[in-house]
């Protein structure tokens, strides 16, 4: 989920924070006033964003605003349900009949469909529709963002029409997790392998987009074969509220918006990071109009653990972690941003347990300069930091902080692509890095297995930009591997304790805020829940 | 008149090259590489040579840039945006209506504010009117057209309430996602923004017309005109104006293909995803061929307008000959 969180910040750069606007939310799910079942039914909403989607067919979307839509259009074989509450966080069947049946060696899944499920054009969805949409990610030419998600698949095969079978070449406890993305949504079997449908849109969700004129405008309706009255529909509890969603904006200015919204021109908008605290004043927090939940999201310093002065050096990357001033990073990104953190795993995630391993209402320095005493090396740090939004702040604050503590650093400012760019190159002379990261998937895995398992890093493109390979933490292999293969609750124990450990003991990188989704509607929207993958759920927005 | 013509295309096509050789150098001197982004972070260099390869960004620069213009020269093709994979030339075909709308709209409106205004403050200088012209001169030159853009969009878009905030209708073709559309509706959203561009230029033009006027009504041929009897409006028509006019016409040609390369603050505010917008865009994301299409059509427009210009002059001031 690099990609969307980069995304995120790109659009910041250019004077706008859509992952503040239209983007996921996450972790635990809100819900605005009226309930569900008295919302009322019809009309349009109409959304605002600074940037069109990147794709709207689901073998290429990646942005957090096109999984928004994705979200409304997309049948999928599992999901995290529509639902406010600790039901939202657990996996259940979309089309799929129930839970897959898993072979004892954990590699073979297979999943059994419901009957009855249909495309917008009337088409039955069946496995092959499944089928199709692995083949697509896997399909070089297509270049589907998926295709990273697919490498550990050997083969997937259809024996009937309502049972897939999913191969795997190596054990991944994972997999289902994964399969509820976007990207492994029912698509016709005409749908072509190596080229993107970006027009006549065909699709088995309860809505089906209708228009998508690019860099202007897209419209979704509702898909005429759905029927919340029937099963299979009927069980999965959609309220399908509105009749059309209409998106727009599009290189417009986030003040603008969020007037438009205002001034009840449009229901959805974003608006200046700076203005967050202006409107939480004016309407409330949570009462339906200035909208904070908590998101998968954790911003992060990274300390390189292969560079001249980390590596190997334990005691040194927790005095960093000790000096920091956790207030003032988070502070930089804005009123209800999130909430300090000093754990890798953000609050909400499986697995999470609060651990409170440093100080996080300010720096602790006469920690951090017990624990430097000896270990400052050079002295001397290379700050890689991005130019614009909270990079510069961050950066300057990290700069003194470390001051304090003997260390010198010095900040290098690049557009945020550049430094991203460099700071994913193995072997690229830095100490420090500035990163951010969303959950493609609400598993602890897709944040402790993905960013820190040294055994994957690679000669560039590298999302373990702290270069961790376990420094300071025993057997760290062997609990990553023990963590990500196990299942249930010990599952999630296991991560509980290495997030503890790594914090702790490895301290690869200075944690400091765990990110919420910031929502404004206008007066007239009445009702809506957020959901950790993806975001404001639109099929239950309501009009009041 | 055929020789000058074909001087200009050759220089054209001189500049034509210049432009989109720097921007390409340009593009290849920072350190990012667009394939990377495309790929995904997590993604394996085997991965990221496919997309290089489907990209075309494996090959050298200048082979990359051979196929640019050949892709261009032949197929007319701008090529495809490296982030969404559209055709650039769809995306300049979309945006280019709604920065020219933006662009002649402003203009005519600065003309209209601005001849009057620089005329009459020419014609009685030190005056109230004058005194007054200068200091909205004074306010126009120095106030940042953003910032008026987002004052105008919150007292009368939003406050009063007497024109939309910002957004754009489409005039024809207008797409079922719209909330507007139709002539009408595409004036009514477009007032604010050519008011709040046309407010920054005219201050501009009324400063340049004003002196123009002033110094051209001091020349000889204007005192001998009076001396001859002439009628004082066909002084001021044929003789003050005519040639007090002649610099405003370079001027007004070189600004529209300059602003039509992209108005990007007016756009920003006012929700205008014109030329600017997907300059600013394309640059961020290091969508190479989205922004050599925006520059590309930039430099166009200058070279066109300042060609209408040049053939203008002859039209209106018959003493140049431009052989």
């Amino acid at each position: 989920m690099k990609g969307r969180i980069w995304f995120s910040a790109l659009m910041a750069l250019v004077g706008t924070s859509l992952l503040v606007a239209a983007s996921a939310s996450g972790g635990t799910t809100g819900s605005s006033a009226a309930s569900q079942s008295e919302a009322q039914k019809g009309g349009t909403h109409r959304m605002l964003g600074t940037s069109d989607f990147d794709h709207l067919d689901p073998a290429l979307a990646y942005f957090t605003h096109s999984w928004n839509w994705m979200g409304a259009t997309q049948l999928r074989m599992y999901w995290y349900p529509y639902v406010a509450g600790a039901a939202s966080e657990r996996i259940a069947p979309m089309a799929a009949q129930g839970m897959p049946r898993v072979s004892n060696n954990g590699k073979r899944y297979t999943i059994t469909f419901k009957q009855g499920f249909k495309f917008s054009n009337g088409q039955a969805v069946t496995s092959a529709s499944f089928k199709r949409a692995f083949d697509r990610a896997k399909n070089a030419k297509l270049q589907s963002p998926a295709s990273p998600f697919v490498d550990d698949v050997a083969s997937v095969q259809t024996p009937n029409a309502r049972t897939l079978v999913i191969n795997l070449k190596k054990v991944a406890p994972d997999l289902l997790a994964r399969i509820t993305m976007p990207f492994f949504s029912a698509v016709p079997t005409s749908a072509p392998l190596d080229a993107e449908v970006d027009k006549g849109f065909v699709s088995a969700g309860p809505y089906v987009v209708q228009e998508w004129n690019k860099k202007t405008s897209a419209l979704m309706v509702r898909n005429p074969q759905w029927n919340n009255a029937q099963e299979p529909w009927k069980s999965l509890g959609l309220q399908n509220n509105i009749d059309r969603v209409t998106y727009s904006g599009i290189g417009g200015d986030l003040a603008t918006h969020r007037l438009q919204c205002e001034k009840d021109e449009a229901d959805q908008c974003g608006f200046p990071t700076a203005q967050a605290k202006e409107l939480a004043d004016k309407y409330g927090v949570n009462k339906g109009r200035f909208m904070v939940d908590r998101d998968l999201t954790v911003w992060r310093v990274d300390l390189n653990n292969e560079g001249a002065l980390f590596k190997d050096n334990p005691k040194l990357r927790q005095a960093v972690l000790h000096a920091v001033d956790r207030r003032f990073m988070t502070a930089q990104h804005g009123y209800l941003a999130g909430k300090r953190t000093d754990q890798w795993l953000p609050y909400g995630m499986q697995g999470f347990k609060e651990q409170n391993l440093y100080s996080i209402k300010g720096p602790n320095y006469a920690k951090g300069k017990t624990l430097a005493q000896g270990n400052t090396r050079s002295g001397k740090a290379v700050f890689y930091a991005f130019n614009r939004a909270q990079g510069p702040p961050v950066a300057q604050s990290v700069q003194f902080n470390l001051k304090q503590i003997g260390l010198d650093v010095e900040i290098k400012l690049y557009d945020r692509v550049v430094q991203n760019t460099k700071a994913a190159t193995r072997g690229e002379p830095f100490d420090i890095t500035h990163e951010g990261w969303h959950a493609d998937y609400p598993d602890p895995s897709n944040f402790i297995n993905t960013l820190l398992d040294g055994r994957k890093l690679q000669a560039e493109n590298n999302v373990n930009t702290s270069y961790f390979s376990g420094s300071g933490v025993a057997n760290y292999n062997q609990k990553l591997d023990a963590a990500f293969a196990a299942s249930g609750a010990k599952r999630l124990d296991l991560y509980a304790a290495l997030d503890r450990d790594i914090m702790a003991n490895g301290a690869p990188s200075v944690t400091y805020l765990s990110g919420t989704s910031r929502r404004f509607f206008s007066a007239s929207v009445g009702c809506f829940i957020s959901n950790a993958q993806v975001g404001t759920v639109l099929t239950t927005i309501c009009k009041k | 008149m055929f020789q000058y013509l074909i001087r200009r295309v050759l220089w054209s096509v001189v500049l034509f090259l210049a432009v989109t050789l720097v921007t390409y150098v340009l593009f290849f001197l920072v350190p990012a590489n667009p394939a990377r982004q495309a790929a995904g972070q997590s993604a394996s260099p085997e991965r990221v040579a496919e997309v290089e390869e489907f990209l075309g960004l494996n090959d050298p620069v200048y082979v990359q840039y051979y196929g640019f213009l050949k892709r261009l020269v032949i197929d007319g093709s701008l090529g495809q945006s490296f982030v969404d994979r559209s055709s650039v030339n769809d995306e300049i075909f979309r945006a280019a209506p709604i920065t020219a709308s933006l662009v002649f709209g402003a203009m005519a409106m600065v003309l209209a504010i601005s001849i009057p205004i620089g005329i009459l403050s020419a014609l009685r200088p030190r005056s109230l009117l004058d005194r007054a012209a200068m200091t909205y001169v004074l306010i126009g030159i120095s106030l940042p057209s953003f910032w008026i853009a987002l004052v105008l969009s919150y007292l009368i878009g939003y406050r009063l309430g007497w024109t939309p905030i910002a957004g754009y209708c489409e005039v024809v073709s207008v797409p079922q996602a719209a909330n507007c559309g139709g002539v009408l509706d595409w004036a009514y959203h477009m007032i604010l923004p050519w008011f709040a561009l046309a407010i920054v230029q005219a201050g501009v033009y009324v400063r340049f017309i004003r002196a123009e006027v002033m110094e051209t009504m001091s020349q000889d041929y204007v005192r001998t005109a009076r001396a001859k009897g002439a009628p004082e409006r066909t002084v001021m028509k044929d003789h003050i104006l005519r040639n007090a006019l002649l610099p405003v016409v370079t001027i007004l040609g070189m600004d529209i293909g300059l602003l039509l390369g992209g108005a990007i603050f007016i756009e920003t505010v006012f929700g205008l995803n014109g030329l600017g917008g997907t300059a600013i865009r394309s640059i961020g994301q290091f969508d190479l061929p989205t922004l050599q299409g925006v520059v590309i059509f930039g430099a166009i427009a200058i070279i066109i307008f300042t060609l209408i210009v040049d053939l203008l002059y002859a039209w209106i001031d018959p003493r140049i000959r431009l052989s």
